[in-house]
Parts: structure tokens; sequence; C-alpha cells
């Protein structure tokens, strides 16, 4: 820290936070200028203090689950890399071209290395899970099929099934109970002749529970069925095997608890799955051919790869798989618990979803019959905490739990959170219950 | 007197897909084996604009590391240039 100058805060020199990914503890900077260009270097501070995540305003983020705010150093990093040097994956062999092909190529391996793929050739980059899962769901079946699915599901499963649905595939969905869980000894009844898939997410966005893929993608390889996974919520904290879980087709984002960059995602295939192109287009390869080239995973992936972004997608992988999936799963989990304990002692709270299982670090909640926008508000604007409120893109998740009016305030953790941050949020909601419902 | 002109000759694969290439290029990398990628030659292939250039000598070698990273191709050529 000598070779800098601290500065005062002022409203021109905003005050910068940055976080020891190792002990959570938050450490606080002031806005630094170097003594010749009068610029801030805080690549050079990050670096020279071995520090993981910066931030820009101090405030408590609780909605990692709608995307990680902030993403490590090294992902920010990467991304200014490839800005300044890359050209366009596969087009081309000069050497920025080039080095836009490797990145990407490396990216693949990383992300089949993740998640037990078997081929980083089967990995295909994609702008989020949407498009990864509208890819899967709307290019492999035809009018006639049978398809099962679970209310636990995000409308980007939900509406294209409901798009199948009006072109003749017939959808059934596995029922939630009261604490947000499907039974699995329901499915077997499901299963009939003209069924072709099971379409499942890994974990509820709206409460956390965890489904156990594992046991799902048995029932579909016995009974030959496609399985297909929507792991938004899992990708980075919970272990994902696709050859060990049966997964078929896995969809996943970049930007969630991956801790990558808004704008990458992806799916990954097991051998000999074959899925129709949902866009036809460029490919730097085939160039006369009239059709989408056949060969993976050009086959779907039409237009310009968002090179940068999926830099950055790498970046945060590697430092995943360096930190330990195991690591960041204990520190969310830890803040998760504490929270739920710190709601379990206000009785006019009530808490959605199962807490005696392995689970997503999600705490969804509400206050007697507040309203979840006007809870979610009034965190923000006092206690200036970011959470998530109302229906989360769960409209069977929330039938199911009976929250349709009020809809449900979601605080979702982040491996960046602290301790305090969740003792800070206890005592937020215990006031506005006590502001509210006991005066 | 004129003299003799040199001859060389290389081994080329081309491809159907960028990341065939780029995962030739890394297998030969993690195993040693000297090349670049290069613009495909029109005359070789139309389907995937880089392939694979080393010498004609990794004929057998190349193709031992295709069968075991299980790497598809669209061709293996050898070419003679002239210097």
């Amino acid at each position: 820290m000598s070779r800098y100058t601290r500065s005062l805060c002022s409203p021109d020199r905003q005050m910068l936070c940055a976080s020891d990914g190792e002990k959570h503890e938050p450490v606080w900077f002031y806005k630094i200028s170097s003594s010749e260009d009068g610029i801030m270097h805080l690549t050079d501070i990050l670096v020279q203090e071995k520090l993981h995540f910066v931030r820009l305003r101090k405030m408590i983020y609780f909605d990692n689950a709608a995307t990680t705010l902030r993403k490590p150093q090294a992902v920010i990093n990467a991304v200014c890399q490839a800005m300044r040097s890359l050209g366009n994956c596969g087009r081309g062999a000069h050497e920025d071209a080039l080095a836009a092909s490797r990145i990407v190529y490396s990216a693949r391996s990383a992300v089949s290395e993740l998640f037990q793929c078997g081929n980083p050739r089967n990995v295909v980059f994609t702008a989020n899970s949407t498009e990864a899962l509208n890819t899967a769901i709307l290019g492999m079946f035809e009018k006639g099929d049978h398809i099962i699915s679970t209310d636990m599901e995000h409308n980007s499963v939900l509406r294209p099934l409901y798009y199948l649905q009006r072109m003749g595939v017939d959808v059934d969905f596995i029922p939630a109970d009261m604490l947000g869980n499907i039974q699995y000894d329901d499915i077997p009844a499901y299963i009939r002749p003209e069924t072709r898939a099971i379409i499942c997410t890994h974990a509820s966005n709206l409460t956390g529970n965890l489904v156990d893929v594992g046991h799902i993608g048995g029932l579909a390889r016995a009974h030959g069925l496609l399985f297909i996974v929507d792991a938004s919520q899992t990708a980075g904290i919970i272990p994902i095997n696709m050859k060990r879980m049966n997964i078929d087709v896995l969809c996943f984002t970049g930007h969630k608890s991956l801790m990558g960059p808004q704008g990458t995602g992806g799916m990954c295939l097991a051998e000999g799955v074959k899925i129709r192109p949902l866009k036809r287009g460029g490919t730097g390869v085939q160039t006369y051919l009239k059709e989408q080239p056949e060969q993976m995973p050009t086959h779907l992936e039409a237009g310009t790869l968002n090179s940068h972004g999926i830099a950055g997608l790498e970046a945060a992988i590697r430092y995943i798989q360096q930190t330990s999936l195991e690591k960041i799963y204990a520190h969310e989990h830890m803040l998760m618990n504490r929270f739920y304990e710190g709601m379990r002692q206000i009785p006019e709270i009530r808490i959605y979803g199962d807490f005696r299982a392995e689970r997503a670090p999600i705490v969804a909640i509400n206050i007697g019959d507040i309203p979840s926008g006007e809870v979610s508000d009034i965190l923000n604007e006092r206690y200036d905490i970011a959470t998530r409120p109302g229906a989360h893109c769960a409209p069977r998740m929330h039938q199911a739990l009976g929250t349709v009016e009020q809809g449900a305030v979601r605080f979702s953790f982040g491996y960046d959170n602290t301790a305090e941050e969740v003792d800070a949020a206890v005592k937020a909601v215990k006031a506005i219950t006590v502001e509210y419902l006991r005066k | 007197m004129r003299e003799k002109a040199k001859t060389r000759e290389w081994l080329i694969i081309t491809f159907h897909t960028t990341a065939e290439a780029m995962a030739v290029e890394k297998a030969c990398r993690d195993s040693g084996i000297s090349g670049k990628l290069i613009s495909a030659p029109r005359q070789l292939s139309s389907d995937c604009g880089i392939a694979w250039k080393c010498d004609i000598l990794y004929r057998q070698t190349m193709e031992e590391l295709l069968n075991a990273s299980r790497i598809e191709f669209e061709q293996i050529h050898e070419i003679t240039v002239q210097s």
C-alpha cells in the first residue's frame, strides 16, 4: 500500500471496498490516484493485496440467485484482456482470430471438466440458460410426444413447454407440495409409451430446494427417456456429474453461481444426443452448405460467439475450481443457515422451502401479510439491502406455495457475502416486523 | 548451372469445425508435436477455414493421436511444396 496515496472520501472520489476472499472480512480502501497519470489502477492494488472481489458501493447484496453482482477480479481481468486482444472465434487463421478460438476451446474444456460432459466438442455456448433450454426443448420433440416436467420450473422451461403444448406435444407437471418438494414416487405413474423426456430444474430458484437429479436420471435411463436438466441455480456450487447422473442435456448460465459475465451460458450434450438448431447462420466453416453444419458444436452455434464473455466464464470456472466447490458451498450455506435461524426466531415470518436437506443458498420469506414488494423496497431504501420480491418467474411454484398474491421476498447468498451482512439483514427484518405488525 | 529446386513435404489436416482444429492444436502441443494452424487451402477443403500443418514425418503419429483423442477430421492431405 505504500506506493499509493489515500485521498479523502468526497462526491467525486468514491469509496471502494474490497473483500478478502479468504476471510470474508471487508477491507476498505479509498479511491486511489497514481502519482503519474492520475488514473486509479485497481488491478495493481488487487494483485498486490491478493484480493478476490471488489465493491464499488457499500450495500448488502442478497440477490445472487438473479445474478452475482460481484465477480472475482480474475473474471474482470480476463474480460478486459479479451476485449483488448481477441479477434473472431473461427473466422480465420490469423493470430487474433486464433487467440479467440483457443480461448473458446479452452472454455469448452473447462465446462466439460466441471460437469463431466466427457467431450469439449459437446459443449455449446449460448447467451444464457434460457437460450440453451429453448434450443433443447424446441429442438428435440414432435407432435404426439409426451414430456414430464415439474411445478418447480422457471419460466425458461415452462414457456417453451407451453409452446410445445400448443404444437401438439403433451406435457405433465409433477406437482409440488407445501414444502416445495416433488414426490419422486409419483413419477413412474406419469410414464407412458409416448413419453420421450423428463425435464427438470436442479434447484428451485424460489425456495432453493434441490431436486435429486441422480435419482430422476436413473429413472429416465431405465425407461429409455431423455433427461434434460436446468442447472441455473446450482452450477458452480453443487457438484454435477452428467455421466453419473445420466443427464443427456445440461443447461447452465454463466452469470449466477458460476460468477461469470452476463451473456454467457450454454449446454452440454451427452454423446449421440441430437438437437435441431434454434438458429441458423454464419459459422466460419462449410460456407457453401445450405444447411447448418451437422458437426457439434457448430451445429448449434450460429453467429459470432461472445468470446469476451466466454473468456470471463473460463476464468470464473478456474477460480471456482481453485477455490473448490465444497468451500464455496460451505460458506454460502453457513450464511443461509445463519439467516434461516434468524428468521425462525421471528414468529410473524413465514419461511418457504425444505431446510432438512442439501439445498441451494436461498431463503424465501414473507413478513405476515405485508406485500413482498413493499418489504423488498423498505429493505432497499432504508437498509440498502438488495433482495428480490414478487413471482421470480416461477408461477407454478408460487401456486403450490399459495403465494401468488403476496409473492415472497427472496434472499440469495453469494460467495462474497459475510456473516455481518446476514446479521444486518436479520436485524432489518426484525425492525420491519416490529414497526409494521407490532405497533 | 541451374540449381535443382528444393522440395518439402507437408501434412495438412482439414476439419469440419473450428473446435476440432483447436482440439488438434492442443493435443499436439500436449504431445510435443510441432506444427501450426493455417488457413485451409481452398483446393483441399471448403469446410473449416483452419487446417493443421506439420511435417509429413508425423503422419503415423498424427493418425494415432486423432484416433486416441477421438477427434473428427475431414481429411489428411500430403502436399509437396517447392521452395
